[in-house]
């Protein structure tokens, strides 16, 4: 239509992995409709057919650079239940000590280096400095903290997994390395450091929506329903626990074991992106659509069992209530923080149990159970692994819902608010396209990590001619 | 015979990720290894790597080694020495090891960096 514009942001900046935005403008320069396209594709659910079971600890974990323990885990869970076996207490303990290892790495990343370029120098401020250099340059303090405690968590994975990325641990059946008290002491040293910097990070942010409760409440603040992992009493879990979906007044819909998350959740496709749209089945899609993560794990959880980060978690609770921004889309990278309080908490503690120094770290038996489901809180939201294998143990079926599957509705959602909020008139300034990037950088996404699925992916493909005038479509659903 | 210094240190690093410049913040010399699909003329080449003092776009799984030297200067204010040695490799596909032809020129790479830490450590 004469006068409409197309406006397309490619690569999204400072995320994990690739994807792009594109904005239609109508002919008064309003924003008509937005999109967020994950243009990746990866394929493991399809390519992993046919291995033996065993072997999916180590293939899943390739899928991602940044969050290989959390594929790991999850894969492990998953043939744990093949074997039909508790691992033993100690097994338990470490994989719970190198998931901590994972966020810890993981949630410093991106607060540091991903998110605070926009938080500490401002949207509007020169792309070519927006960035880690230029917080290396402005706050050389912050920035060298945050690469530290990146490292922090990298050590400990690197202690228990023998390298940072891609570490071999979690078995079926529970872990193949024990850890020294030697070791084990040698990590606890770092902890003071770690507490310091992780308390930085938490005022800075505190103060940063504080100061800017009005910009939290106008950019992509909606409200939706909530899913995460509790444990028995309601509290944060990221390693074990039961699934619970609440409403976006934090009313519970569901709870549920992992293991029956079929009867629960749903997954949408659409022909503009290879990353699917998980929901809740009792309330359809897109009704149905919840956000994960570090807000959508605050907002369903009653709790943190650990004092220091359940102490955070009230204050951030209140702040958040009080102002009425529950699903600002900002307080992701609050809640982030309150996790990374908790996870250096839980480290510790676990660290300060004799048991985790145990020998008894695996069990090995003849797999009793043709399907096995392992469900963690990855970093950036619930990850599930779903195995079918045959009676050799050969895999028939793989099923991945990667986090940010979880979040794809929600991101879609917020670059829409952000795109309506901003662009007026067709005027579309730089740092206007900044903040609908920052939209979706708020969900920490990881696009290599969620696009698995192939053989029926749609498939949009559009031809235009070199004046811009859409010549041919084709569509596959 | 020369000897190599005792502070030199081997890392191997699947990714460059931005914790390394803590690693790296103490270092006189730095050369950063690598394979290539490039054709090279001798097989393998030595480049003198630019601190990248401006960037766009940072992607966690794609830090370069100019990226790492910009970052080390802006946070330690330092500017140590540094290369990037690319090897040219014959054989990408599953398998483990390397060609006879890429393991020569792995080699002839070796000896280059022996050579120019034994240089660096005779001027200390």
């Amino acid at each position: 239509m004469e006068g409409t514009r197309k406006i397309t942001i490619e690569p999204v900046s400072r995320i994990e992995g690739h994807g792009k935005i594109t904005i239609n403008l109508d002919a008064g320069g309003e924003v008509e409709k937005t999109r967020f396209h994950v243009t990746q594709i990866r394929g493991f659910e399809r390519f992993c057919q046919g291995r033996p079971f065993e072997e999916m600890p180590v293939i899943t974990q390739r899928i991602c650079g940044i969050c290989p323990v959390s594929h790991q885990l999850a894969s492990a869970k998953a043939c744990d239940e093949i074997l039909g076996v508790r691992i033993p207490e100690t097994a338990f303990l470490l994989r719970e000590l190198i998931h901590m290892g994972q966020f810890i790495q993981s949630h410093a990343l991106h607060f540091f280096h991903l998110a605070s370029p926009d938080l500490l120098l401002g949207w509007d401020e020169d792309p070519a400095v927006r960035n880690v250099i230029g917080i290396a340059g402005k706050f050389p303090e912050l920035a060298t903290k945050g690469i530290l405690l990146r490292k922090f968590g990298q050590e400990i994975i690197k202690a228990l997994g023998g390298k940072k990325i891609h570490p071999v641990f979690a078995v079926p059946g529970g872990v193949s390395n024990s850890l020294s008290a030697e070791k084990g002491s040698e990590i606890l040293s770092g902890f003071q450091h770690a507490y310091e910097t992780c308390q930085i990070a938490l005022d800075t942010i505190t103060q940063w929506v504080e100061m800017n409760v009005g910009e939290a409440e106008a950019f992509a603040n909606f409200r939706s329903n909530y899913a995460g992992l509790v444990d028995e009493k309601g509290c944060l879990s990221l390693y074990d626990g039961r699934m619970r979906i609440v409403d976006p007044d934090r009313n519970k819909l569901a709870e549920f074991e992992p293991s029956d998350y079929l009867s629960y959740i749903g997954e949408h496709v659409e022909s503009w992106s290879y990353l699917k749209f998980p929901f809740y089945k009792a309330a359809g899609f897109p009704d149905g659509a919840y956000r994960v993560g570090p807000l959508g794990r605050l907002n369903t959880i009653d709790a943190i069992a650990t004092p220091k980060a359940n102490q955070a978690f009230a204050s951030f609770k209140t702040l958040i209530d009080e102002k009425n921004i529950r699903g600002a889309s900002l307080l992701y990278h609050y809640a982030r923080m309150v996790e990374l309080l908790y996870c250096l908490e839980k480290a510790e503690e676990i660290l300060k149990n004799e048991a985790v120094y145990g020998r008894d770290i695996r069990r090995t038996v003849v797999p009793v159970h043709e399907t096995g489901v392992g469900v963690i809180e990855a970093p950036r939201g619930t990850l599930i692994h779903h195995y079918e294998v045959d009676r050799y143990g050969a895999l028939k079926k793989v099923n991945l819902i990667v986090a940010t599957g979880h979040n794809n509705v929600a991101m879609n959602q917020a670059v829409e608010l952000v795109a309506k909020e901003y662009i007026r008139n067709g005027d579309v300034r730089e740092g206007i396209l900044n903040r609908i990037e920052g939209a979706i950088r708020c969900y920490d996404p990881c696009l290599s990590c969620s696009t698995h699925a192939m053989g029926q992916m749609p498939l949009h493909v559009q031809v235009f001619s070199k004046d811009g005038v859409l010549i041919h479509e084709l569509c596959k659903e | 015979m020369n000897t190599m210094p005792e502070k030199l240190r081997f890392m191997v690093a699947p990714q460059l990720t931005l914790d390394l410049v803590d690693d790296l913040r103490s270092a006189d010399a730095i050369f950063f290894v690598d394979a290539t699909i490039s054709p090279l003329e001798k097989g393998w080449r030595f480049e003198k790597i630019v601190a990248e003092s401006r960037m766009s776009h940072f992607q966690t799984h794609h830090l370069s080694p100019a990226f790492l030297m910009g970052l080390l200067e802006t946070l330690f204010n330092r500017k140590p020495m540094s290369m990037l040695v690319s090897v040219q490799g014959e054989d990408f596909g599953f398998d483990e090891g390397v060609t006879t032809l890429a393991r020569k020129r792995a080699d002839e790479a070796v000896s280059q960096i022996v050579e120019a830490v034994l240089r660096i450590h005779e001027k200390e």
